[in-house]
């Protein structure tokens, strides 16, 4: 698992963001297209790409991308 | 009247508390930015309103999360001879508004308007502004149908496509 590829996965969910705005350090609640539905999406790839299941509360509890990612990492351990 | 689903429960609105909680949240500015009406509601004003919108032609429901009151959905002027209705919600727990609470409760409000109410479309007014409303929206399957008056549509062919990798991830999350 590597962060890059996370963070392109977790771009790749929105429609109207620029990809270029995103990185590990993005406190994606700020970003203005997230919504519950993103979040939705996000569930949807982590376990499609990563067989893991994480939370609304994980995302809940997360303020970047990274803090996500360290997540589905500390699941998958 | 009550439909639990998701993880979430929408109540009907009926109590005369649940309305002017309504009312402080519709006042507040993280929700009013986004109303195509922004004038201050007063007590008057939402008594007013309610009394128009308490009938068959309307559904205002109360989400609640874990026994807490977070929003409003709504399915409103319902047309029974063409299926078609306006849906619309807005999370008034500041808390919750960024977390799962609003797909959870949009799904429950559009399977009970497609499933239960038997409707064929249901049509959205979305605040241009609202970048947020419109990626979600075109999410569940809604298409621009009016660039002048905002408007969105989803019929329950496109919803049907759409909601079954919602209904998995809130299934496996619930």
């Amino acid at each position: 698992m590597d962060i890059q590829t996370f963070v392109k996965h977790f771009a790749a969910q929105f429609d109207e963001t620029d990809s270029k705005d995103i990185t590990a350090q993005t406190a994606f609640r700020s970003l203005e297209e997230w919504s519950s539905m993103v979040a939705l999406s996000v569930i949807a790839f982590v376990d499609e790409e990563y067989q893991t299941t994480i939370t609304g509360d994980d995302i809940r509890g997360a303020l970047t991308v990274e803090d996500i990612f360290n997540k589905v990492v500390e699941k998958k351990a | 009247m009550l439909i639990e689903k998701y993880g979430v429960t929408l109540r009907r609105l009926e109590d005369e508390t649940d309305i002017e909680l309504v009312r402080q949240w519709r006042n507040s500015p993280e929700v009013n930015q986004f109303m195509f009406f922004r004038d201050h509601i007063t007590p008057e004003m939402q008594k007013s309103w309610f009394e128009r919108i308490n009938n068959q032609m309307n559904y205002y429901f109360i989400i609640e999360r874990k026994h807490e009151k977070i929003g409003l959905a709504n399915l409103k002027g319902i047309d029974y001879a063409t299926k078609k209705a306006e849906t619309g919600i807005f999370i008034g727990e500041e808390k919750h508004r960024m977390d799962l609470a609003g797909v959870q409760a949009t799904a429950a409000l559009l399977d009970f308007g497609f499933e239960e109410l038997k409707l064929a479309s249901l049509h959205a007014h979305i605040v241009p502004d609202n970048i947020a409303a419109i990626s979600f929206n075109k999410a569940l399957g809604f298409k621009l149908k009016s660039t002048e008056e905002h408007l969105y549509e989803l019929t329950k062919e496109d919803y049907d496509i759409k909601k079954i990798k919602i209904q998995k991830v809130l299934a496996k999350i619930e």
